[in-house]
């Protein structure tokens, strides 16, 4: 039971974690067709990025502006150069992908040059890095802390497209866009503000990370590993397909790596094809 | 109004609209008739910027809008009902309003003195309507944004007679506020009803154009017209 207990809280934190990576990716794709794979790289840059802020300055909060802030730049810096008003780009695989690779080869080589490619970790906050006890069993807090970070960043997203007028626009966009600019609203400009959004949760994740997954070379690929089939699982640009999955998959994840540590990966995919064979649209349909 | 030139247009390389000239003043109504195929959807989409103009002009209220997106032409006074109507599937009915809204449109109070069905299912998400209600939605939806010039595209299809009715006093106070309406429409009755001005459109050009009046005092030679042309378009 007690190890069953310390199981589940470690699979839901490391789900929560994919769950902040996945929204983002999820919305961008949603209102875009657009698939970046190059977060895992944005994830990794950003990592390296708070946790060389904190050793310089010792503090978290600079540390927590440089990583939304990069991640924020780095979008900024990708939609102006290659989205933007690049409608052909929109719903066709081939060249995104091709794109998305060769900014994760220049991410991951700029990050290599700068930490020779050594693998880094946040040092955790004293008031975070302690234990509690639950029903017997130890759990280190900073789970705790990830776990509510998910759902707070969940609630947070749920409120922003279910009552505000830019979730309204954002919804609109992902069941009909060319209608939506037919009443008056740029769907441009809309699908800018929701790269940068997504780009910041994967900010985001860079700070909430470094001190759990933490930064090493070959992250960005194993990011791509877990959050694809996320989005896969939960339907294409559905935000709460996207949270049911990532407890799926991060607590299938975790199950696995304590029972079954040579197919851990495996059952990942498992519940790929599962979902693929039974409910090809995804767990949920709509955003 | 709405003044057309000249207008080509199509997918790639298919042209379907074939230098077009039409004409919509402040406060009229014309019907667009023609068989299938003759371009008449082709054309509402070009007008909405859907669908790109090869060549030829398209002014609203004076401003040049041949090349532009949709969301100037909305801005510049175009709204459009399309055909299938086109909702946003998880929007309720005060969130589109809400969405599509702009001072001088139409809001839920007035909406709701035509389609008092939609007031009642303000809340309702718009893929769990039944089609007649889509069907106003879609309509108070165009209305939100205070149209100068309404594209109609097919308006009547699947309308319960109850809907036909609020649509024909939907067009009527359009009228009364000076607005233009392009209504396409294969229900030749309905279109009698409403239309100043009746223009048949066959191979992606304007055929023929008939006074209402003139159309409503003989309708059957309209329908010869349209009967005739397409037995010259398919011989």
């Amino acid at each position: 039971m007690g190890q069953w207990l310390a199981i589940v809280v470690n699979g839901l934190a490391f789900g929560m974690l994919l769950f902040i990576l996945s929204s983002g990716l999820t919305l961008i794709f949603g209102l875009g067709r657009y698939v970046n794979l190059a977060h895992g790289a944005v994830y990794l840059l950003t990592a390296y990025l708070t946790i060389e802020t904190y050793t310089r300055t010792g503090s978290y909060w600079a540390a927590a502006g440089v990583a939304l802030g990069s991640a924020a730049l780095v979008g900024a810096v990708l939609y102006a150069a290659f989205v933007r008003g690049r409608a052909w780009l929109r719903g066709n695989p081939l060249p995104q992908v091709l794109l998305s690779f060769g900014i994760i080869y220049v991410i991951a080589d700029l990050t290599q040059a700068r930490y020779h490619g050594l693998a880094q970790s946040l040092p955790l906050p004293t008031s975070v890095s302690g234990s509690v006890t639950v029903a017997g069993t130890t759990v280190t807090e900073y789970r705790l802390v990830l776990i509510a970070a998910g759902v707070l960043v969940a609630s947070g997203l749920w409120l922003l497209l279910s009552r505000t007028l830019f979730g309204s626009a954002v919804r609109a966009g992902v069941d009909d866009h060319q209608m939506l600019s037919a009443i008056g609203r740029n769907p441009e400009w809309l699908f800018g503000t929701v790269f940068a959004l997504g780009f910041a949760l994967i900010g985001v994740s860079g700070l909430l990370g470094s001190a759990f997954i933490g930064a090493s070379p070959g992250v960005e690929y194993t990011i791509i590993l877990y959050t694809l089939p996320i989005i896969v699982v939960g339907g294409m640009g559905s935000l709460s397909g996207a949270f049911v999955a990532s407890i799926l998959v991060g607590v299938g994840d975790s199950v696995g790596k304590a029972y079954f540590p040579e197919v851990s990966l495996f059952l990942i995919f498992a519940i790929v094809v599962l979902t693929l064979a039974f409910r090809p649209e995804g767990l949920v349909r709509s955003a | 109004m709405l003044e057309v030139r000249s207008l080509r247009s199509g997918y790639g390389h298919i042209e379907i609209v074939r230098g077009l000239d039409l004409s919509v003043a402040p406060g009229e109504v014309v019907a667009l008739v023609g068989r299938n195929g003759a371009g008449k959807s082709t054309l509402v989409n070009s007008l909405m910027g859907f669908v790109p103009a090869h060549g030829g002009s398209v002014h609203v209220e004076g401003r040049e809008l041949t090349r532009a997106a949709p969301h100037v032409r909305s801005r510049a006074g175009l709204a459009v009902v399309p055909q299938g109507r086109r909702v946003f599937g998880t929007l309720t009915v005060e969130q589109t309003l809400d969405l599509a809204g702009r001072s001088g449109g139409w809001d839920l109070d007035r909406v709701a003195a035509v389609f008092p069905r939609l007031a009642e299912r303000r809340n309702t998400r718009a893929r769990n309507l039944s089609g007649g209600e889509q069907s106003a939605l879609a309509m108070a939806r165009a209305l939100a944004t205070g149209p100068r010039i309404l594209l109609l595209d097919e308006p009547s299809e699947g309308m319960s007679p109850q809907v036909l009715r609020a649509l024909s006093s939907v067009i009527a106070s359009l009228r009364d506020d000076g607005a233009g309406v392009l209504l396409v429409e294969q229900n030749l009755a309905f279109a009698l009803t409403v239309a100043d001005r009746v223009l048949v459109m066959a191979r992606g050009h304007i055929a023929l154009t008939i006074a209402g009046d003139d159309a409503r005092a003989d309708p059957d030679s309209l329908s010869r017209h349209l009967v005739l042309q397409s037995v010259a378009t398919e011989t």
